[in-house]
Parts: C-alpha cells; structure tokens; sequence
C-alpha cells in the first residue's frame, strides 16, 4: 500500500475510533449525565440529529419488557452506531405516580448501568405520554416503542413492542434508507 | 329487532369468519381469453371497526366462570385489556371503575380481560373443585389486586393472548365497544386524560360513546391510538405491534400538535 493510502486509512480509522468514542461518552455514567428533558426539550433534541440516521428507544424502568428488550437493542445497533449512526433512549419516567427528578435519575442511572447501556439516555419529564405524542408528532402508543428517522429528519419506520437484535438491526437500515 | 338478528358473537376464534368469497364465474358464458383471475383481497387478520363478529368464543374468569359470546348479544358491551401490573392501566381504573358503575343500570357490560402471560401464566390453572373449601383459588395475584384496589372488575383470562390478537390489541388499558348490533363502533383511549389532570376539559372517549349508545343514537365508527404498557404476549409475540414501515409516522422537527382526534374508519398502524 502506497504511503499516501496508508495515511488516508490510518485517518479513517482514527476518525471512525473517535465517533465510537464520542458515543462512548455519551454514555450515561452518573446521575449527572443523565438529563431530565420535557417533551419540547426532546423535540428539539431529536430535530438536532438532523443529517444522520437515528433510533429513538423510549422505554422506562418500570416497563418490564422495556427492560427485557434492551439488549437486544444494545446488540441490534451496534453495528449502526459505528456506522455512523445515533441512539437515544427516552426513559419515560414520569409517566407514572411518585417520580421525582432525584428519583427518576437513580433509577435510571442504575439500570442504564446494569444493562450496559451505551449510547445517550435521556429522561423525559412529561408525564403524559399522549401530551408527548402530540409534542412529537408520532404515533406513540404503548412502552417499548422504537422510531426510526432517516437523516432528512423524516420518520422513516416504527418498531411497536418488543423488539429482537435483528429487528433493531433491520430499523437501523431503514433510518439509513 | 333483536329477533330478527342471526346470533351473533363478539369474538371468534377462526379467521375464516372474515374472509370473502372471490367472485364466481357465469357457468352458461365461456370464460373469457384474457380474463385474469380476480386479484384475491387477502382476509383481515384483525377485528375492523363496523365489524360484526360472527362465530363462538367462550372465556373463562378468574373463578372459571364461562363467559360466552352468545350471551352479550343485544347488549352494549365494553371489552378493556386489562393488567394488574402497568402503572398506566392503574391511572385510568377509577375512571374505568366510575363509567361502569354508571352505565350498569343501562345494561352496559364490562368485561376486562388479562391476556399477560406474566400475570396470568401460559395455561390455565385447574380450578379448585366445588367440594374442597380449602383449596388455594387460581390468579391469586389478579384477586389480591383487584380486592387491594376495591375495583368492581370482571377480568376474563386470555391464555395464549388469542383474543388480543384477534382484536390486535396492543397496550393495558384499550378499549373496545360494541354496540347491540354486535358491530364494534370504537376502540381506543378511555379519554385523552392519561394523568387525571384536566377533568373538566378532557375529552371523555369511553363515556360520550356510551351515552350515545344507550341513548339508541347511531355512531360514526372511530378510534384513538391507545398508550400503555405493552400487552405481554406468549414468546414476546409482536402480533398487534412489530414494525410499521415510512409513511405511517411524522416528521421531527415540527411545533405542537392539538392532541388526539378520533380517527374514523380503518386500523391505523400494525403491520
């Protein structure tokens, strides 16, 4: 290989390294990077990845098969992060009694750590998951819940329910499509 | 009037009650050369709204009481999935509760059915035999929480989550209505007040079709996109969710909406 082709690979791969890495601190850590975000708040947030793929997850701690579902999807986008492409996950908190901002991030951060999650959790504080519907302008209905956007910002499939590693791989293409 | 109706079933178990019969040909006419065989519309899987459901399906409650199908005809019924578990289901059962103990004196039948083999296991306990007082009663975690709760619930149980997937019902609460013809006639939220925050300016779904019903008023078929929890089905089936391809969402970005509106006519989403 020509010197000039290895610079250019060694650039590359530096770059797609540093991608991985930046997704890699983004990881949730501590309460502290955990984000407590309404649901305008995360329409924006979800606007910003405008110009790359994205899977949006929303889930919530006390959804059991949220919780069950998410190493699959670990799994399942694990290639189309480093790809390129975005995860967040939406912990839907407050969608019931008792939440508390303090609280709401404990838990999250806690099970964000025991399922290895590594990519961006965010926890929404609208309660209402319909007033979050309309905010965002899906068809959400119930917990677990995947939406794919292609980078044109339009929504380009839904995963309703539980979904396998396959099948978040499969939403993955189609936000890329 | 009633008598004139051929019996009729609110739920069936065979998916041929829906299918439709391709056209049949003129037997004394000679087919013709370039005929194409009749594009064959494939039957629905799913009970559609305005649909009547013919055929026979018996629950079992939680006291293995059968209820049949042949038993609500000529009643307004209401069918809610039900769960014990999901926090979202619970924020509506008092509302639940209070419309069903005021439509009781107008006939109207609730019935709640538990299709999550979390809660109601994959197959149905033996029931204890009438003679053995001593015998532990099944669904002991669905009577607890119901008695805790103080609900008036009748809760059928959906082994093998069969009716939910003939209805493709998809979250804990989701409701269904049906009027005395047997026709369903919406299905969807209970209101759109997920939080009990705004009781006098929600939009009261369950209720105002309900009044309507009982009133003899004719209703336009609609429905609501439910919330919830996910219906937790045998094997994490996806039957009633799974993957809804472009098209049947919307585009980020954009400012607020003016909240849920009845949609009439078809199924939205499911795949």
């Amino acid at each position: 290989m020509a010197a000039t082709d290895r610079r250019c690979a060694a650039a590359a791969l530096l770059a797609l390294l540093s991608l991985n890495a930046c997704e890699e601190r983004s990881a949730p850590s501590a309460k502290a990077d955990l984000p407590l975000l309404s649901a305008s708040e995360l329409r924006d947030r979800i606007a910003a990845h405008k110009g790359r793929p994205l899977l949006v997850n929303f889930w919530a701690t006390w959804c059991g098969p949220c919780v069950a579902e998410m190493p699959d999807l670990i799994a399942g986008t694990r290639d189309f992060r480093q790809r390129g492409g975005a995860v967040l996950a939406v912990a839907m908190e407050f969608a019931v009694d008792g939440a508390t901002p303090e609280s709401a991030r404990a838990k999250v951060a806690a099970k964000a750590s025991e399922l290895g999650i590594d990519f961006p959790v965010i926890v929404c504080t609208e309660g209402d998951l319909i007033a979050l519907r309309d905010a965002l302008h899906l068809d959400l209905g119930a917990l677990p819940q995947t939406v794919a956007y292609a980078r044109d910002g339009s929504v380009a499939a839904i995963h309703d329910g539980v979904g396998t590693a396959s099948e978040f791989a499969s939403l993955a293409r189609d936000a890329e499509r | 009037m009633h008598a004139l109706l051929a019996p009729l079933s609110f739920f069936a178990l065979a998916v041929t009650a829906f299918a439709q019969d391709a056209p049949q040909q003129d037997p004394t006419q000679p087919p013709k050369a370039e005929a194409k065989p009749a594009a064959e519309k494939p039957a629905p899987k799913t009970l559609e709204l305005g649909q009547r459901v013919n055929g026979e399906l018996t629950l079992l409650d939680i006291d293995g009481k059968e209820q049949k199908a042949m038993d609500l005809m000529g009643k307004v019924t209401v069918v809610n999935f039900y769960s014990i578990q999901c926090p979202v289901q619970a924020q509506w059962d008092e509302r639940l509760a209070q419309i069903q103990k005021d439509f009781a004196e107008q006939g109207v039948v609730f019935l709640h059915i538990n299709s999550n083999v979390t809660e109601i296991g994959e197959k149905a306990p033996e029931q204890p035999k009438a003679d053995d007082p001593e015998a532990k009663k099944p669904y002991e975690n669905v009577r607890a929480h119901l008695a805790e709760k103080g609900l008036p619930f009748r809760v059928l149980v959906d082994h093998g989550n069969k009716v939910a997937d003939l209805f493709a019902a998809t979250s804990t609460p989701h409701v269904y209505v049906f009027g005395v013809d047997g026709k369903l006639v919406y299905k969807g939220l209970v209101d759109d007040d997920q939080r009990d925050n705004k009781p006098d300016t929600r939009t009261n779904y369950l209720r105002d079709v309900l009044g309507k019903l009982t009133k003899g008023e004719t209703v336009e078929p609609s429905s609501t996109r439910e919330v919830g929890c996910s219906i937790k089905r045998v094997g994490g089936n996806n039957r009633g969710g799974g993957r809804r391809p472009r098209g049947e969402g919307r585009r980020r970005g954009e400012g607020g909406g003016q909240g849920p509106r009845p949609q009439g006519g078809g199924e939205r989403g499911g795949n």
